[in-house]
């Protein structure tokens, strides 16, 4: 699967996050902004299949795919991760379990989707300034710490939807085109992800935190 | 490569008439010869079926078949593409014969291949037994599922179809509709965003009722058997779902359940000797295999391929058209009421609507088709809210405990009459 996928530069990208984080309120939104002008009636929420302009003059295919956020769905996690090449990882920013949460997925992604797999953190309803229970700068050094891009959303104001996505295109293409081109450097900027993730995760911060990892 | 099977009566007409072509004689010879081949791999697997130890030998033989098929249909698409029958031919038309390639192939596989280990048939027993006792248990609301939908009723009618079809894009094309008439219901309802966190429960809800026989086997077969390159995107994304759902109900618990009385779920599970998980096999990667290995694996034979006849091969193609298109399945559009240009900015997506609104090819009706349009416009009926069926039929969302032995007769009354319906269609 994942290698006819390569063909058109088209990338697997699943969105992780607690229930009720927003995640589909980002897909949602990422979809509507593309369509702004045209007003779609009913958008699927579930699957997306987006082609994104890159800076340089390329273009890569998303295919973002949510899965389900509840408890209960927890131990299915692989059968989605397996093979997707990026996870954007979802957390309310109101809410700490939902950061927990992201941890506990992080925990897993690496044992069983390996550290190939690009990570990105979304830490969403940031419209929410005066509920918020995870400071930015929490979010930020443990998204650093896991070698992950950080994104402070709002899929309800608009703000960085666009960009995380448009980064994790960046990434991913980046990162295949410089397996093709078999390590050369490549030019384009990305921010953080890319080229900084696939190295090392500091370990001392994967010890046990949250306590919910399965 | 666009992953959206091509509409179904072009697929394999399209396939066909390229290959009664004079210039695709040798193709065709190809063709059977690997068919062939692959009898005889089937029949290694038959002999080792009985052995007590030899089901994993067994499996392994089985993914050594998927693997070949998965390298022909590859390598023989790819002859397509330069091959003098094919000039000219249009993307669609490539598509479209590389899809009844596989159906071909597969059709013809099929016996060998799909569920063919006894442990195999005895885990999608347990499976089925195990959704049947929780059928009596799980309500949508142990699902957080507010509000059901009468259009579920033909999702599960979709879902309980892919034991009709032996091709494994039919068997997907079933999933898919499932799929897609639960997404219909979703996305217009107040109260859901329609993502996963809505899509999933339903979809394991409907999966539950409809407790198709052989899940775990048919799951298996798509993912070793429908083309690699097809089994990509959207159809990829569905697909994984399925999978993901039959793994849930394998496995669930009490407490997987919302305000679920434990003690009476581990008693009704007891009693029916179903409490302990079904165990699914991860399911295997496909491993890629190197072209060089591939034919290494599948050595040319080494007497000289029996000639075929043009005669002949026309006559085994007509009698295999003859019984073939008409058991297709429709696809279901995306969107209610025929709504079209959802998402569609790049050419991997599935099924537009519009081309088979279009479908100037298809030349009669199938009762199939006219369940289809029937189905998508009493899903647009439901999301609107005016589905009142109800009244017309007073059974369709009975619970086994509502019926009452009176009802008997009437059930048995409404059901020659719907049997003599379908089949007065089927046939019209």
């Amino acid at each position: 699967m994942t290698g006819a996928q390569s063909a058109s530069n088209a990338f697997k990208v699943v969105l992780l996050g607690e229930g009720r984080v927003g995640k589909t309120s980002l897909l949602l939104r990422y979809v509507e902004n593309t369509f702004s002008e045209t007003q779609t009636p009913t958008v699927q929420a579930t699957y997306l299949s987006k082609r994104v302009a890159l800076e340089n003059d390329g273009a890569a295919t998303l295919n973002v795919w949510d899965t389900a956020g509840q408890e209960r769905f927890h131990a299915l996690g692989p059968i989605y991760y397996r093979d997707a090449d990026a996870a954007v990882l979802v957390y309310d920013i109101t809410d700490s379990d939902s950061f927990d949460r992201v941890k506990s997925w992080v925990k897993e992604l690496r044992q069983i989707a390996g550290s190939e797999i690009s990570l990105a953190v979304c830490a969403n309803k940031s419209d929410l300034e005066r509920a918020r229970k995870v400071s930015q700068s929490d979010g930020e050094t443990y998204a650093k710490s896991i070698g992950a891009a950080f994104f402070s959303t709002s899929a309800k104001a608009d703000k960085g939807v666009a960009q995380a996505f448009m980064s994790v295109a960046t990434a991913l293409d980046a990162k295949r085109g410089k397996s093709a081109a078999g390590g050369g450097g490549a030019g384009t900027k990305t921010s953080g992800v890319g080229r900084s993730r696939s190295l090392k995760i500091a370990e001392e911060e994967m010890k046990p935190r949250g306590g919910d990892c399965c | 490569m666009s992953s959206s099977p091509a509409p179904a009566v072009l697929t394999f007409q399209t396939f066909l008439e390229k290959m009664r072509q004079p210039s695709a004689g040798a193709l065709v010879r190809d063709v059977k010869t690997f068919i062939a081949s692959l009898d005889d791999d089937a029949s290694t697997t038959t002999t080792t079926v009985d052995g007590e130890d030899d089901d994993d030998g067994d499996d392994d033989a089985i993914l050594r078949v998927a693997r070949r098929v998965q390298t022909f249909l590859r390598d023989t698409e790819a002859t397509f593409e330069r091959h003098p029958a094919w000039r000219g031919a249009s993307m669609a038309e490539l598509d479209a014969s590389g899809e009844g390639l596989e159906k071909y192939v597969m059709t013809k596989a099929h016996a060998g291949v799909f569920a063919r280990r006894r442990e195999d048939r005895a885990r999608d027993e347990r499976l089925a037994k195990r959704v049947e006792t929780l059928k009596k248990i799980i309500e949508p609301k142990h699902l957080d599922i507010g509000e059901c939908s009468a259009s579920w009723a033909l999702a599960e009618v979709e879902l309980g179809k892919m034991n009709q079809f032996k091709a494994p894009r039919d068997k997907l094309v079933c999933v898919l509709n499932t799929c897609r008439i639960i997404n219909n219901t979703l996305t217009t309802r107040q109260g859901s965003d329609g993502g996963a966190d809505d899509f999933l429960p339903v979809l394991i809800y409907v999966a539950m009722r409809a407790n198709p026989g052989r899940l775990e086997s048919n799951l298996k077969y798509i993912q070793r058997f429908r083309g690699e390159s097809r089994l990509v995107s959207e159809a990829a994304y569905f697909f994984t779902n399925l999978v993901s759902a039959a793994r849930f109900l394998g496995r669930c618990a009490a407490n997987d359940f919302t305000n679920m009385d434990v003690e009476m779920f581990e008693r009704v599970m007891n009693e029916d000797g179903v409490l302990a998980s079904v165990d699914l096999d991860e399911d295997e990667e496909i491993a890629e295999t190197p072209v060089e290995a591939a034919s290494a694996e599948n050595p040319p034979p080494s007497t000289p391929p029996p000639q075929i006849s043009v005669e002949e091969m026309s006559a085994a193609l007509s009698a295999l058209e003859g019984g073939d298109t008409s058991t297709t399945p429709r696809e279901i559009p995306k969107n209610a009421g025929g709504g079209v240009g959802d998402y569609a900015t790049d050419d991997d997506n599935l099924h537009t609507p519009t081309s088979r609104a279009a479908a100037p090819y298809v030349p009669w009706r199938t009762t199939e088709d006219v369940e289809a349009e029937g189905a998508t416009q009493l899903t647009a009926l439901d999301v609107a809210g005016n589905l009142t069926l109800s009244s017309d039929y007073k059974f369709l969302y009975a619970k086994v405990e509502d019926l009452t032995v009176g009802d008997v007769a009437r059930l048995l009354h409404d059901y020659k009459g719907l049997a003599l319906q379908y089949e007065s269609l089927s046939r019209g």
